[in-house]
């Protein structure tokens, strides 16, 4: 087999290729994101996100961030994840406004709904760290 | 030579193609209408008795290529349930390739316009990436993986969370 044979593909095959990861089980695209470098720039690009809210109709809700607030030091947030458990009154969460019910549902503490495009702006955040550390 | 003359289609014409590495093959013109640059050809009048050279497609998927569109192009109006189904079943089983000739066809279909074909190759390869881990993905395509250990650090550090959805940080890095 040759060598990096997908990273060898044109950009804009790249983008039509993870453009058909379905949303159903949205870390696929979250874990393809972090393949290579070409596969992260394709996925974390704005332009990409919104072909992809467009093309998959709607923009998947990948969890909700469960932050507890203590006095001494703040423990790693934890995910709840919307796919894997769907979580009751009215799985799957699939609206902001659903997130918003849950969050304000919640007494121990802070829970975010993290949508697909705010988890990618994320990891878009780091790639431009690193791809400008790197120079 | 293919085997792409059953199924004419109601063009009795044949048009020659030359892939990269000098082999020839014919289909019937319904099915090289089927690619945007070889119908801009035809309609330029650049199909000659000597082929339409094909400079980037090598012949495995060239004829590959021809028989997608023999097949597709005779079956391509009027169809009833049964033949859909049947169309359905031919493009399941004719994207059943290894990795090197869904590149190969990746590239091909989408230098010659073929939009079905591309369409097929693209969903096929998006399936083969579906619930691996990167590590996973880096070996079925033979990527390399570019980041640097810290960059990996930094990512697995900040999205910790997210790798809590199938397996520990450790096994995906």
């Amino acid at each position: 087999m040759d060598d990096d044979v997908t990273a060898s593909l044109p950009p804009e095959l790249v983008s039509e290729i993870l453009l058909r990861l379905r949303p159903d089980e949205p870390e696929h695209l979250f874990h393809a994101a972090f393949v290579c470098n070409a596969w992260l720039r394709a996925i974390c690009d704005p332009a990409f996100l919104l072909r992809y809210c467009a093309f998959q109709v709607c923009p998947p809700l990948l969890g909700l961030l469960h932050r507890l607030r203590v006095i001494e030091g703040d423990p790693a947030p934890r995910l709840a994840c919307t796919t894997a458990v769907p979580l009751s009154p009215t799985p799957p969460f699939a609206s902001p406004s659903t997130a918003a019910m849950a969050a304000s549902s919640s007494t121990r503490g802070t829970t975010i709904g993290i949508s697909l495009s705010g988890t990618l702006s994320r990891a878009s955040s780091i790639a431009c760290r690193t791809l400008a550390s790197r120079g | 030579m293919a085997a792409a003359t059953d199924d004419a289609g109601d063009s009795n014409e044949m048009i020659r193609v030359v892939s990269s590495d000098g082999e020839h093959f014919e289909m019937p013109e319904a099915a090289a209408n089927l690619s945007l640059v070889l119908r801009h050809m035809i309609e330029d009048d650049c199909a000659d008795a000597a082929g339409i050279p094909l400079a980037v497609v090598a012949a495995k998927p060239l004829a590959k290529i021809v028989d997608y569109c023999t097949k597709h192009a005779a079956k391509s109006s009027g169809l009833t349930i049964e033949e859909a189904e049947e169309l359905k079943r031919f493009d399941a089983e004719f994207i059943e390739v290894d990795t090197d000739m869904l590149y190969d066809l990746l590239v091909a279909a989408d230098f010659m316009g073929v939009e079905g074909l591309s369409k097929l190759a693209v969903q096929r390869t998006a399936d083969l990436i579906k619930g691996k881990t990167p590590e996973q993905n880096r070996e079925t395509f033979g990527i390399v993986n570019d980041f640097t250990p810290e960059e990996e650090e930094e990512i697995c550090k900040e999205n910790e969370w997210a790798f809590q959805i199938t397996k520990p940080p450790s096994r995906l890095c």
